[in-house]
């Protein structure tokens, strides 16, 4: 029965993964990102780390949507490894379904999607959204900002993989001199997508 | 066929696209009445982009009877238009009239300076424009396009102006010195853009008329079954045409810069006008301007039924140059499924919810890009180059490396709202010192204690490690704009919520909250969240 329905869907055309940068990479296996995947990413460092998990795929030629950071540090992703021309931030309007709506079809056209929820976004709505992110083959990198008021958990989507990024320490700052110059950062990935926990600790930007 | 330039007049308003955004409406659609009442005394106008208009001098001007009753009369009606749509804004406007578009670019620009229109007489044009600096081409990109092949579209200005910045370097300051040279060694040294320039200086059109006669049957009908009430039906089934047409064209190596398009309804209401890309008609720029004349006509002539037909004619046809494609692989999947998915967004929200970032350079870390709205780029030739200027290192007085994740406009600039739109202004926090004091800077940049904690909103966050304080002068030469502020960098950790009730004499517990890094800064007694390392 179960084959019978196999050969009649035929073999279904996986798309290669994502490439990932190589301080990131043992973190997701050889595999790199795989396509159709939510990842949320959370922690301190949540949005240094979502960048730099998609720098590598955009500068293979993937297109990156940020979605609802409006405050979004450019100079930020370009350090990160961002290729820039690649970028296209999206202010959708903030109500569920019409987010929804506008997220869907940039999911048409964009590989890799870093959002922040809207506040109201409903847990149907955004199940729905995961469904087009598995259909149409790109990665959803849901983001949790703590920092911007107006960004909502990340938590209203069943991410398939977990990253938890948290500074473990600033170097080169003082009291009273210096600068930052350089920020640690513990990566740890989980999730139901994954067959083990893995940490590392990574130096950003990386 | 004379090779000799057309009689237009141009009609332009000073930055129109940055005065739309102060008023907050899309350059088009703010436009459009502008045009409307235009074409009441024109019908076939031409419009280069919002802001100009352009639109043959031949039948207006023998109707009105002359030249210069006709620069009148388009002078007054455009002021008539700007003064009922945007009564309280200052803006300038001129109308030129001379042989060829560049003079009359220029003509126009004149007039703006001077506020009343300005004709150039006939076959005095050469000889006016002689007089006129090659700068001058920086300002008319949108009206003449780009000069040269070689560089690609108006979108390209940067690389363009250092064409322009090469000709003064060589001494080549007016059209006239540049008509003095050899067309020969023009473009010899510049190429496309030589030959180009070689016309415009001499007050030639910029594309010489076709040298073999097109052959006639190039007018594309399409004809829906029935009505068709949905915009976006109209606008792909047309798409489709307009890829056959451009192609169609470039496979005998031509390329359409003036278009004439029409629209018809079921009940015989019509829609007609006329196009113009100096840079030559991609199937993209057809739908986009047929995107356009759509809204106008549904806007503000309200048909009463749905469109029955779609007529694409060619009305000026030039040799096609071919475009260079990008240094590797030029245009992918990707690029133009991106591109479609950006035009549906745009359509969905409006393109100014969906932006490119675009390198403008600033020490202020929210400034430092700017939001280009997505229509205003291609996206499908987008490179590097256009979103991040290459050739600058770093910028005096910019944060140093790592950039912050998150930034905030501190600068409370009103005539750049426009720009950083997208942008949120920053939050005023609180930066205390051991005895709760606010945290001041002195003329001397020295800091009145210092800074041990920061609230951001109702959390507290223990200050960890700071640097700074960094100054900034910004234009202490102009009293409006000038600036002065300092930026403070600092580490903190949340203070945990026990601790903030009063407590004596408590040994400080090990805090585990994370450490978190913010740039603050200091601007007229306030201190405001500049950037977040997120």
């Amino acid at each position: 029965m179960t084959t019978d329905l196999r050969t009649r869907l035929g073999t279904p055309t996986v798309r290669a993964p994502l490439p990932v940068v190589a301080p990131l990479a043992p973190l997701f296996g050889e595999a790199g990102l795989v396509r159709g995947r939510t990842v949320a990413c959370a922690g301190d460092a949540a949005l240094s780390t979502a960048l730099a998990l998609s720098a590598a795929a955009t500068c293979a030629g993937s297109w990156l949507a940020v979605v609802g950071v409006p405050n979004l540090g450019i100079a930020a992703a370009i350090e990160a490894g961002v290729a820039v021309e690649r970028i296209v931030l999206a202010q959708p309007p903030r109500a569920s379904r019409e987010w929804v709506a506008t997220v869907a079809a940039l999911v048409e056209g964009f590989e890799v999607l870093i959002v922040a929820t809207p506040t109201s976004l409903s847990a149907s709505d955004a199940r729905r959204l995961q469904t087009r992110v598995m259909a149409r083959q790109a990665v959803l990198i849901v983001v949790d900002l703590p920092a911007l008021s107006s960004v909502g958990e990340a938590s209203v989507f069943a991410s398939d993989i977990d990253v938890h990024a948290n500074t473990v320490s600033w170097s080169g700052i003082e009291r009273g001199a210096a600068h930052i110059t350089q920020r640690t950062v513990q990566v740890r990935v989980n999730g139901r997508r994954c067959s083990s926990a893995r940490e590392r600790t990574i130096t950003l930007p990386c | 066929m004379l090779d000799a330039p057309t009689r237009v007049v141009v009609a332009r308003v000073a930055q129109w696209s940055a005065l739309a955004a102060a008023l907050g409406r899309s350059a088009r659609s703010a436009f459009e009445p502008i045009v409307q009442r235009v074409v009441a005394h024109a019908p076939l106008v031409e419009v280069a982009t919002p802001g100009v208009i352009v639109f043959a001098t031949r039948g207006p001007s023998r109707y009105v009877g002359g030249d210069q009753s006709l620069a009148a009369l388009v002078h007054s009606v455009v002021g008539d238009a700007l003064r009922a749509d945007l009564p309280d804004a200052q803006t300038r406007f001129g109308v030129g009239i001379a042989d060829g578009r560049l003079a009359a670019a220029i003509a126009a620009q004149h007039a703006c300076a001077s506020g009343e229109p300005l004709v150039v007489p006939t076959h005095a044009s050469t000889r006016w424009l002689a007089t006129a600096p090659v700068r001058a081409l920086i300002d008319c990109v949108d009206i003449i396009g780009a000069v040269g092949a070689g560089v690609p579209g108006a979108d390209d200005v940067a690389s363009y102006r250092d064409m322009v910045s090469l000709l003064e370097r060589l001494g080549l300051y007016r059209f006239g010195d540049v008509a003095a040279l050899d067309e020969a060694h023009l473009i010899a040294r510049f190429g496309a853009f030589g030959r180009d320039l070689s016309r415009l200086s001499r007050g030639l059109d910029r594309h010489p008329p076709l040298a073999v006669e097109p052959p006639p049957d190039r007018v594309c009908l399409l004809q829906f079954d029935g009505p068709v009430e949905s915009r976006d039906a109209v606008v792909d089934a047309t798409e489709v045409l307009a890829t056959q047409l451009v192609d169609h064209l470039s496979t005998q190596g031509l390329a359409m810069v003036r278009l004439h398009l029409l629209l018809e309804s079921d009940h015989g209401e019509r829609s007609e006008r006329m196009w113009y890309r100096a840079e030559g008609f991609s199937a993209r720029a057809v739908v986009e301007t047929l995107r356009w004349q759509l809204d106008a006509w549904i806007l503000h002539d309200t048909p009463t039924s749905g469109v029955v037909s779609v007529r694409l004619s060619p009305e000026q046809l030039i040799a096609h140059t071919g475009r260079q494609s990008a240094l590797w692989g030029g245009e992918r999947d990707g690029d133009r499924h991106a591109q479609r998915a950006v035009r549906r967004v745009a359509d969905m929200n409006g393109a100014e919810s969906i932006t490119v970032p675009a390198w403008r350079g600033d020490r202020d870390p929210a400034r430092t890009f700017q939001f280009v709205r997505s229509d205003a780029v291609d996206l499908e030739r987008r490179t590097a180059g256009d979103a991040v200027d290459l050739t600058v290192g770093e910028w005096r007085g910019a944060l140093p490396s790592p950039a912050p994740s998150l930034v905030f406009d501190a600068s409370r600039v009103a005539a750049d709202v426009s720009l950083t739109a997208a942008n949120s202004a920053a939050d005023p926090v609180r930066v205390l010192d051991v005895s709760g004091r606010t945290v001041m800077v002195d003329a001397r940049h020295a800091m009145s204690g210092e800074p041990t904690c920061v609230w951001v909103g109702d959390t507290a966050y223990d200050v960890v490690a700071w640097a700074g304080p960094w100054p900034l002068e910004e234009r202490w030469w102009d009293a409006r704009r000038a600036r002065r502020a300092v930026r403070l960098q600092v580490v903190v950790q949340a203070r945990e919520r026990q601790n903030t009730a009063p407590r004596q004499n408590t040994a400080p517990r090990q805090n585990t909250a994370p450490r978190q890094a913010m740039v603050v800064v200091l601007e007229r007694r306030v201190w405001r969240l500049a950037a977040w390392y997120a």
